[in-house]
């Protein structure tokens, strides 16, 4: 029986797994940024005062959340191809992480703005704030800090999600760590090594995500 | 459209497979929940610190690399050699259970502790106390967080396809290296829709007539 834990096997294949990581990393963030933009236009959608705008947001949010992640990464890969539209891997994974996620920050950014009471707008508007200075030193701060929480989780779940982007050979984590198995099968080492890898940047995230929490909103307290 | 139309047949079928095989995995994963839920809300530290541990490890690791872990390194600690639906029902339970645990947590802390000090200064023993009064009330709490999983657990069954099993998204991609076209994944995706909708909307149904406090 082969060794089951072999620490060398990482060693020597240490750049790979670094560039792996870096590549999850900017895939995540560069969906967390587009998955933003979809979820403003969407939650624009869905607020807007016209039937036709409000229902499209409403079929956006609600097809997009009932349907798996893969659907997105095939049909926008392989799928988008037999129409003649062709991306490469990385931006494939980001148009389809960013779609989909952007129903989850459409519903955050509802709920944020929901949250944060009409009193406040009409205050501001009382204090001769226009619009978007009511929006941006009132309305803004306080909705960033009701979907706070729920940004981080989005954040954690779009980075697990570029797990996803290895099946169209995009060179994450869990892409070179398949290929690292299938060379030298340590699957073992590998699977074992990459799932603590996925927790270790799941738990920096979360307590950045609080450290950051904390500084900022510490003496708010709990509610708005 | 017209090529895909001798192969509705097939996609259904695969529709009923990931059904199938999130159903399967729900049933493990409630009883994983139940189980490790009780252990989360016990008096003993060590078995809570273990009920965490777990819970977080498997929301920290996404669910493709855990499938990975049960297909491929699992067996070479014992020399099996699990089918990719073995694989793919046990990773989705173990998954589903993680977060079945948090739903049946919240649901036995939804029950006041006032409750439970009551039913023990009556003289109610654990067994029944949970079973006639702990669980009624926490089933309000975790049937509709639990349909919420189900419909996660759905999607998830998609990811298996990955390791080799034929379910509805792996058909749709069969089909569409056969037919080369768009209109198999498109396919797929209503069918999904259809399933996922139709659950969600029976959970916020469900949640609704359990929720008669309120009424």
């Amino acid at each position: 029986m082969q060794v089951l834990f072999d620490p060398g096997l990482f060693w020597n294949n240490r750049a790979v797994i670094v560039s792996g990581a870096e590549v999850a990393l900017a895939l995540g963030a560069v969906s967390v940024a587009v998955s933003l933009a979809f979820g403003l236009v969407g939650w624009l959608l869905k607020a807007s005062k016209m039937r036709a705008f409000s229902w499209l947001g409403n079929a956006y949010v609600e097809s997009m959340r009932n349907t798996p992640t893969l659907l997105y990464l095939y049909l926008i890969y392989f799928g988008l191809t037999e129409v003649g539209v062709t991306f490469s891997p990385f931006v494939s994974a980001v148009l389809a992480l960013g779609v989909q996620g952007g129903a989850y920050m459409t519903e955050i950014i509802r709920g944020a703005f929901n949250a944060v009471s009409e009193d406040q707008r009409q205050a501001a508007r009382a204090l001769g704030l226009r619009p978007w200075k009511s929006l941006v030193y009132v309305e803004l701060p306080q909705m960033l800090r009701v979907a706070f929480p729920a940004l981080g989780n989005q954040v954690v779940s779009l980075v697990l999600g570029t797990s996803l982007a290895s099946v169209i050979a995009v060179p994450e984590l869990t892409y070179q760590s398949q290929i690292i198995g299938e060379t030298t099968y340590r699957y073992f080492s590998v699977f074992a090594v990459l799932a603590v890898f996925y927790v270790l940047i799941v738990q920096v995230l979360n307590s950045l995500w609080r450290a950051i929490e904390r500084c900022w909103f510490g003496r708010w307290g709990v509610t708005v | 459209m017209a090529q895909l139309a001798p192969y509705l047949g097939i996609l259904l079928k695969g529709a009923l497979v990931t059904l199938g095989l999130a159903g399967l995995s729900l049933v493990f994963a409630s009883l994983i929940g139940v189980v490790v839920g009780m252990v989360a809300t016990s008096g003993f530290a060590p078995a809570r610190a273990f009920a965490k541990l777990y819970v977080e490890t498997i929301r920290s690791v996404p669910l493709l690399v855990q499938l990975f872990f049960v297909y491929y390194a699992v067996p070479l600690l014992a020399n099996l050699s699990p089918s990719p639906y073995q694989a793919a029902t046990l990773a989705l339970s173990v998954y589903g259970g993680a977060y079945m645990v948090e739903a049946v947590r919240s649901g036995i802390q939804s029950v006041g502790t006032d409750q439970r000090m009551a039913a023990r200064s009556l003289g109610i023993r654990y067994r029944v106390l949970m079973l006639y009064i702990v669980a009624p009330q926490a089933l309000r709490v975790t049937i509709p967080a639990a349909m919420g999983i189900f419909i996660d657990m759905l999607k998830g069954a998609s990811v298996t396809s990955i390791i080799g099993f034929v379910e509805l998204m792996q058909t749709a991609v069969n089909i569409r290296n056969t037919i080369f076209a768009l209109s198999p994944l498109v396919a797929a995706a209503v069918l999904y829709f259809g399933m996922c909708f139709s659950l969600s909307r029976m959970g916020a149904g469900i949640e609704r007539v359990l929720r008669y406090e309120d009424r």
